[in-house]
């Protein structure tokens, strides 16, 4: 058999597995017909955020949810594991934990802080950086572990209503990134007031050599790109992170279950099992690389001499 | 380290308990369990199968089409429980939820404490 299938050319494997899916979903929807639609199921359901404390202060709504859950998760785990990188810097005998954790305190230090600051800067910023890196990191990797978080659905345990199992990351949520952005942009504005004076900063966003005429022009454009860094810098993870967490759910039996139609399952649990992996392995490392990245080019573009 | 690394196998074994006295439906434990350790068994004999090939694409082959395999032995073994009676179809869901969260966050931790790959001479 094994012999059989490496003697096929790859064209014929992919036919044969395409016409296999084919044949298995054509079976399940002849042997499970269509339930229709069900209007019960409503995906959104799963992002929303029911207060299980209600602290209200004037027009504030501070309550605690699951967003509030899974933030204090991802700073606990961050907070640990600095801790647990600087105690372990200490020891003498480096074991396979200590190679990891300097693995990757290297990795933030060279790939990500390092490339675009100076030495100075580095070394003032590379906690914060760190530390945003890790956070942001933990946040969506937490993001795909189940955890009983769904008080909409509950699991009757003992008399006790155990919420249901869901994913939910606190950056599928635009507040977090939001709330992580300001702080970004108003801390590298503020560096670069500080390093070059009010005026000497606002100079600085245009170009050296431009042309007199073209200054006005090239600044509104440089005005309008420092707002809009808070929105792309903010959504560019937000979106993500949601976008990838829809599609888990989709795929993972949210269509099967909103159209009612079982066959469809066939072919998107495994799309559920390869969305999963690549975001789990890629996506949630990858935006947390890009967030700190930015996050380091900004802050060394405020002070660099020119822009 | 190895009772973190197995420590999905124990909240399955402390799972029967919870089944018995809440009065859920023990089809629905067995073909939880039986659907885990199934998975778990193959992805064990597959991975290690994956580690001794010098094949990096027949490596990465088999690891995919175990993940993809797996998923769909899970996912039938509930549906199966579930057609025969549905209150056990959601049970063994409900287990192999718990334990996919308890294998998934434990493997972040082991994860970097395994002995690295050796190269292929």
């Amino acid at each position: 058999m094994t012999a059989w299938w490496k003697g096929l050319k790859t064209r014929s494997k992919l036919l044969l597995i395409a016409g296999a899916f084919l044949a298995i979903t054509v079976f399940v929807g002849i042997a499970f017909p269509s339930a229709g639609r069900n209007n019960a199921f409503k995906p959104q359901n799963e992002f929303k955020l029911d207060p299980w404390v209600s602290i209200k202060l004037g027009p504030l709504d501070l309550s605690i949810n699951k967003a509030v859950l899974y933030l204090a998760l991802a700073a606990t785990l961050t907070i640990a594991t600095m801790l647990y990188i600087a105690n372990r810097m200490k020891q003498a005998h480096p074991n396979r934990m200590q190679t990891a954790v300097e693995l990757s305190y290297t990795f933030i230090r060279d790939q990500i802080a390092g490339p675009s600051l100076d030495r100075r800067m580095a070394q003032k910023w590379f906690a914060f950086i760190g530390t945003l890196f890790l956070f942001i990191w933990f946040s969506n990797l937490l993001g795909y572990i189940p955890l009983p978080t769904n008080t909409e659905e509950t699991v009757n345990i003992f008399g006790i209503n155990v919420p249901a199992f869901a994913i939910y990351a606190a950056t599928a949520n635009l507040s977090a990134p939001l709330a992580l952005t300001l702080v970004v942009w108003f801390s590298y504005q503020i560096e670069g007031v500080r390093a070059k004076g009010f005026l000497g900063y606002l100079r600085s966003w245009i170009p050296a050599g431009t042309p007199r005429a073209m200054r006005p022009l090239l600044f509104a454009i440089e005005v309008i790109s420092q707002f809009v860094r808070i929105i792309s810098l903010s959504v560019r993870l937000f979106a993500n992170i949601l976008a990838g967490h829809l599609l888990i759910l989709f795929m993972g039996g949210g269509l099967v279950v909103l159209l009612g139609l079982a066959a469809i399952g066939v072919v998107t649990l495994p799309l559920a099992v390869i969305f999963f992996l690549f975001e789990v392995v890629l996506i949630a490392t990858l935006q947390a690389f890009i967030f700190a990245t930015l996050t380091a080019i900004y802050l060394g573009e405020s002070v660099a001499e020119s822009h | 380290m190895e009772v973190v690394r197995y420590l999905d196998l124990v909240v399955l074994a402390l799972a029967f308990p919870i089944f018995v006295v809440a009065g859920f439906p023990l089809l629905g434990y067995a073909a939880g369990a039986l659907a885990w350790l199934l998975q778990r068994g193959i992805q064990v004999l597959l991975l290690r199968r994956a580690a001794a090939s010098e094949d990096v694409r027949g490596a990465v082959g088999i690891t995919a089409a175990s993940m993809i395999g797996r998923g769909y032995l899970v996912a039938l073994t509930i549906f199966g429980a579930g057609l025969i009676e549905r209150d056990a179809g959601l049970a063994a869901a409900v287990l192999v939820i718990v334990l996919f969260t308890v294998y998934f966050a434990t493997s972040f931790i082991t994860r970097p404490l395994q002995p690295p790959r050796r190269p292929a001479p």
